[in-house]
This record gives C-alpha cells, sequence and structure tokens, in this order.
C-alpha cells in the first residue's frame, strides 16, 4: 500500500481514458469504492463534486443529501454510516470549520466515513476560487478535546485523487475512522488525463458486521486491533444492539465517565493509527544520497517544486524532493537525514515547515517559501533555492 | 430497596415494559426527583406495545441534555445518541439507508429548539419519516437551569436574573409551517391522549412532532417557580394547559409524500434514464 503514484499508474494502462477534472476523480473514486452516500453542501472549489455525486449516486442505487448546512452533513455522513453505508461529504475551507463538531463524533465513536477538503485562501471566506493550503495542521487537529490521531491524505495529480479517493475509503473501513483527503483548489479544478481501470480490478475494503445474537464488544478498548467488525443500526449484530454515545464510553458503548474509561478509549483511538502507520504511509521522494537541498511540499505545490527541482539540477545544483502524500500520522522517518530542507507551501505563516523542523536533525537547516493565491512559479523556487544556498 | 441498589440488581422488575423493551441493567436511571422524563418514556414504551413493536422494529436516537442522558442506553436494540442538536440528520441518513425501520428521537427543548432548530425546520420540510418527542422542560437542565428558548418571558432562571426578556419559541407551529404531517402537543399529565399520540406519530409515514411539557422541580421548579416540590410543578403544568394558555391536543394532521420514498423515486428516475444518455462510466 505504500506504492507511489507512478507505480500504480503504471499498473493501469487499460481502462476508460477522460480529460477531466479533480472533483470527477474523486466522484468516480468514491462510487468504484463503493461509496453510496453523500450529505453535501455547495461551496467552492468543492461544488462539483456534490453536483456529480447528485448525478452519479442514483444511477448506481445511492442516495445524495443535500443538508441545511455542513453541520447537517457530517452528522449525516455518520448515520448513514452506522446505518451501514459507506459514506462521504465534501467542503472547503470555511466549510471544514463546520466538521469539526461532527468529525469528533465519527473519531470517539469510530465511525468510517470519508471527508473531502479542497483547501482555499483563508481565514474566513478569503478569496473563493484561488488556492491556499491553509489545513495542514486544521486536518490533523481536527477537533476539540485531543487524544486521537487522524489519517489525513493529499493527491498532486487528477489520476492520484481517483486512487486516493479509494484508498481513504478502504483505509477508513481498516481503521473505522473518518479519512480526510486534503486536496487544494488547483487540483480540485484543473484538468488531465485520468484513466479510471475496470471496476474489477479495483480493491474495496468492506465493511465487517459481527454475527447477528451474539454478544459482542463494539469498542475494543484497550486494544489497537484494525479490521475490526463494526455494528451496525437496524441489524442487530453483536446482541442487544447498538449503542453509540457523545460522551467517553465503555467496551459496551454505554456512557461512562471516570479516568480508566477515559484512558482505555484514548489510547485505543490513538494506537490503532500509531501501531499501523505503515499501512497509512504514503510518499514520493527523489533523492540520491549527494543533494544539498531536498524542497518539500505536499499537494498541487509539489508540481511547481518538482519542476523546480529539474530546473536547479539543469542549473548544476543537486537538489531533491520529497512530496508527501499521507500528510497524517506525520512521516517523521522522511526527514532523518541531516541536510538543508527547503519547504514550499500555499500559506505564509508556514505549517508543514514547522513538523520537518521538528523532524530534521538540524532545524537552522530547515528554510521556507511561502505564498498564498496563485501557485509557485518554478523560478520563484529556484531563487529561493539560490538564496539558501547563499546564506 | 434504595434506587442504586436498584440500578446495580439484574433483576430489577418494576414494570413488565422494562422486561420487554429496556435494558433492565441500566434501569433506573438517574433522574432527579419528580422530573417527567420517566413517565413520558414509560408512554412511548405502552405505544409501542400496543402497536405490537419490538425492540427490533425501532431505531431510538437522542441528543445532547437531561432528555438524552437519561434516555440513552435504557432500551434494548439500537441507541444511538447524536451530539447536541444533531439526532435529527443523524436519523435522516439512517432512515435512507435502512428505510423499513422506525425511528424515534427523544430531544430536549434546548437540544431541538435552539441548537439543533435548522435540522428541525428542514426535517419537517423534507417529510423525513421519524416521530420527534420534544421534552420541554422550559430550560437547560443538565447545565443546572439556564434559560432557552422555550422560557416564558419574565421567568427567572439562572441566565435571567432580571426575568426573561426574550419573546417564547412556538415549536409546534413552526413544525406545521415546516410541513411536519403530524403535530401534537401534550403535558405529562394527560396519559392516555399522550400515548395514543406517540401511536399516531409512529404510524405515521412522514415528519411526526411531539411536544410534551414536562416539570423539573430541581431548576424550574426551584428558581422560577419558587419550589422544588414535584407535585407543586405537576400542579402548574396543569394549570398552565386547563386556562388554555398551553393548548394542547393533535394540532396538525396531513399527508404528504416522505423523504425517503421520493429519494428511492429519484433512483429509479436515474436509472431509467441511464440506458438512454449512458453514465459516464459503468459500474457494476
Amino acid at each position: 500500500m505504500t506504492a507511489s503514484a507512478p507505480e500504480k499508474e503504471a499498473k493501469v494502462r487499460e481502462g476508460r481514458v477522460f480529460f477531466q477534472q479533480g472533483n470527477f476523480a474523486i466522484v468516480e473514486g468514491a462510487i468504484a469504492a463503493g461509496c453510496r452516500f453523500m450529505a453535501g453542501y455547495p461551496i467552492t472549489p468543492a461544488t462539483e463534486i456534490a453536483e456529480m455525486m447528485s448525478r452519479r449516486l442514483p444511477e448506481v442505487g445511492g442516495y445524495y443529501v443535500q443538508f441545511e448546512d455542513e453541520l447537517g452533513s457530517i452528522h449525516a455522513v455518520c448515520g448513514a454510516s452506522l446505518a451501514g453505508a459507506k459514506a462521504m461529504t465534501a467542503t472547503s475551507g470555511p466549510g471544514f470549520s463546520l466538521f469539526h463538531d461532527g468529525y469528533s463524533y465519527a473519531i470517539k465513536n469510530e465511525i468510517p466515513l470519508v471527508v473531502v477538503d479542497s483547501q482555499r485562501v483563508g481565514p474566513a471566506n478569503g478569496i473563493s476560487a484561488h488556492i491556499g493550503c491553509g489545513e495542514f495542521y486544521s486536518a490533523r487537529y481536527v477537533t476539540h478535546g485531543g487524544n486521537y490521531e487522524t489519517i489525513v491524505l493529499a493527491p498532486n495529480s487528477v489520476q492520484e485523487a481517483f486512487y486516493l479517493t479509494i484508498d481513504a475509503f478502504n483505509l477508513a473501513e481498516i481503521f473505522r475512522t473518518p479519512v480526510t483527503l486534503l486536496t487544494d483548489k488547483v487540483i480540485s479544478d484543473m484538468r488531465e488525463t485520468l484513466v479510471i481501470p475496470p471496476i474489477e480490478n479495483i480493491r474495496c475494503v468492506n465493511r465487517i458486521s459481527p454475527p447477528r445474537d451474539q454478544a459482542f464488544i463494539n469498542f475494543p478498548l484497550g486494544t489497537s486491533q484494525i479490521n475490526y467488525p463494526m455494528q451496525v443500526v437496524g441489524e442487530h449484530c453483536g446482541g442487544l444492539g447498538v449503542c453509540v454515545a457523545p460522551y467517553t464510553h465503555t467496551p459496551m458503548g454505554y456512557a461512562k465517565e471516570d479516568f480508566e474509561t477515559q484512558e482505555a478509549m484514548s489510547y485505543r483511538l490513538i494506537n490503532k493509527i500509531r501501531d499501523h502507520r505503515d499501512l497509512i504511509l504514503r510518499y514520493e521522494k527523489i533523492v540520491d544520497g549527494d543533494e544539498d537541498l531536498i524542497l518539500v511540499s505536499y499537494g498541487a505545490v509539489s508540481r511547481s517544486a518538482k519542476t523546480a527541482m529539474a530546473q536547479a539540477r539543469q542549473q548544476g545544483m543537486k537538489i531533491g524532493f520529497i512530496r508527501l502524500i499521507s500528510l497524517w500520522p506525520f512521516p517523521e522517518e522522511l526527514f532523518t537525514w541531516d541536510t538543508r530542507y527547503l519547504v514550499c507551501e500555499m500559506v505564509y505563516e508556514g505549517q508543514l515547515v514547522r513538523e520537518v523542523e521538528r523532524a530534521a536533525p538540524d532545524r537552522r537547516k530547515v528554510h521556507f517559501l511561502g505564498k498564498s493565491v496563485e501557485l509557485f512559479r518554478p523560478s520563484e523556487i529556484v531563487a529561493r533555492i539560490k538564496e539558501v544556498f547563499g546564506q | 430497596m434504595r434506587i442504586t441498589e436498584m440500578a446495580l440488581s439484574e433483576t430489577y422488575v418494576g414494570n413488565p415494559l422494562v422486561e420487554k423493551y429496556l435494558r433492565t441493567k441500566n434501569v433506573p436511571t438517574k433522574t432527579c426527583t419528580g422530573c417527567g422524563i420517566g413517565i413520558i418514556e414509560n408512554f412511548v414504551l405502552n405505544a409501542m406495545l400496543e402497536l405490537d413493536l419490538t425492540h427490533e422494529d425501532v431505531v431510538f436516537a437522542m441528543g445532547v441534555g437531561c432528555t438524552s442522558r437519561q434516555v440513552f442506553a435504557t432500551f434494548k436494540g439500537d441507541n444511538v445518541d447524536a451530539l447536541h442538536g444533531r439526532a435529527i440528520p443523524v436519523v435522516t441518513a439512517m432512515k435512507l439507508v435502512k428505510p423499513h425501520l422506525k425511528f424515534v428521537v427523544f430531544t430536549g427543548d434546548g437540544d431541538l429548539a435552539a441548537i439543533g432548530n435548522n435540522h428541525f425546520v428542514h426535517a419537517a420540510r423534507r417529510n423525513v419519516d421519524m416521530t420527534v418527542i420534544m421534552m420541554n422542560n422550559m430550560n437547560y437542565a443538565s447545565t443546572s437551569g439556564q434559560h432557552a428558548p422555550t422560557t416564558p418571558m419574565g421567568m427567572v432562571l439562572q441566565t435571567t436574573p432580571y426575568g426573561n426578556d426574550e419573546p417564547m419559541y412556538d415549536v409546534c407551529g413552526v413544525a406545521v409551517a415546516a410541513g411536519g404531517t403530524f403535530v401534537a402537543r401534550h403535558t405529562v399529565l394527560q396519559s392516555r391522549p399522550t400515548i395514543n399520540s406517540i401511536k399516531k406519530a409512529i404510524q405515521n409515514v412522514g415528519f411526526s412532532f411531539i411536544e410534551i411539557l414536562m416539570p423539573c422541580p430541581t431548576y424550574l421548579g426551584r428558581y422560577a417557580l419558587k419550589s422544588s416540590d414535584a407535585v407543586a410543578c405537576l400542579l402548574w403544568i396543569k394549570e398552565l394547559a386547563r386556562t388554555g394558555e398551553y393548548k394542547t391536543g393533535v394540532l396538525h394532521e396531513a399527508t404528504r409524500a416522505e423523504f425517503s420514498d421520493l429519494k428511492r423515486q429519484t433512483i429509479e428516475k436515474a436509472q431509467a434514464g441511464r440506458s438512454a444518455e449512458g453514465p459516464a462510466v459503468i459500474m457494476s
């Protein structure tokens, strides 16, 4: 599952070929992964996901419901998933803030679902149709209260958006947790070649339910077990029926507010992800071992960074390239080499750069280039590389 | 036997309905003396018994507040307790995925009329098949007695020390206006009419809303009525209903296409048109 995007692309050359948007790829990825419920709310630049899902889901026997707000959407997705459907919702920054409410409920109650956040400039409404990537941390610390780990994936092409959407649904089922697909305005809106392989070539992880009328522990607190069955509403699997509470819960799902239960529940939520982070880790790395500087980025920015790397190499500089595909859990192991890092991000204050500073052996060698509204020109990144070398 | 001992005992039988419908380990709950929540839960169980429904036919959903805390996990079958005000969107989605089930939402006046109001209005508009029972104690009792949208004007509570200066919310009126297809209002003192309304609400294929005024001696009684005596609270409620200040009875009944039925029609429409237009991608 750690195969990088180019390897995956090589595997599937057959299939239907499209010249399409990232949002289209996300929709078709979701349908291919078995998504049959979407709660939507229009917001630029994720609106097309709602539009296309409203057409596609009924075709495959699924439901699209446009809710009164993002709060309604995220909770409806929780409900659909509790009732056994694979479900998703999609939004941009302003709606993502409203998702924080239901996201915590889904994390705590181990409800698999997929949230797409197509990032745009902020804060507040910012500039609606321009790129900005300010949700690196807010996708990790997606809600109040702490005591959890999150899974966040970030595509950098239309083709990868298709595969990562399927991965997001699969990881959600494997870990019984919400997964965020953190894309951005550029990937959502841009068009490029998309190959959709035959459905039988797509591996889907489906929900496992416990047997009917047999006592079952819905929340295996104190373990980090994954691929764990889930009680489904209305199917009376696992004895008495589902109990899902907003408060700290016991293994049976009963609300219990005490120290021991809180500790067991928190470590369950944290360790099920930490202990299996190799299943989540995805990245692209072009490093030969003699580089003087490594460019670090994710999402659409990585396309500028990769071109900048090629241009700098042509000019004789030894430049490497690391692109994060899975953002969280953060891949510290990619930054153990003691060299210079230049982190390029679509925010001015720098977010990813702080994590790289934390992971790198020498934080004085970690440099930053920030921008907003418009993607980097490769020449801007090359200029910054020269500046770093001049320092 | 003291309450705590009863709660721990697996053999507690106070009512034949308990054996049939409740998780005996989880009852009785920790409601205050004189609280109306248990009475209303009893009405619902009676309605289910008279309709010959089992715990497998009904999914119970709740939000946050006194109501939700006390009824959650007491029922055999599915208990889905959502975050504050969010039971309705959770149930809306569950109804689509599991359309053969009946859904009963227990909610309080703060949970529904304040934080969850937007969802409530739109579920009524969509006519989603669910029965929403709003237990109205006219205050936020779980957080110890602050005023709610349902608090009468002039009433002194923890956040209205000079008297409530906001007008009261007519929740049933909004349920009717938004398109609910069964709307009734009762008090905990009207057992037979309330049970009958709950039966009608569960049988109605569409959005049913029942507001039930109940006593809260611990907070509304103590702060607003200057007596935490349960009987005094009940008498005050009885007087409100008798004078017509609080109009009770079935307020609205209508027939209208139900949400999940319409959504399935959409699927049929989409699948019929599929061969003609051709989908973007053919999936099995």
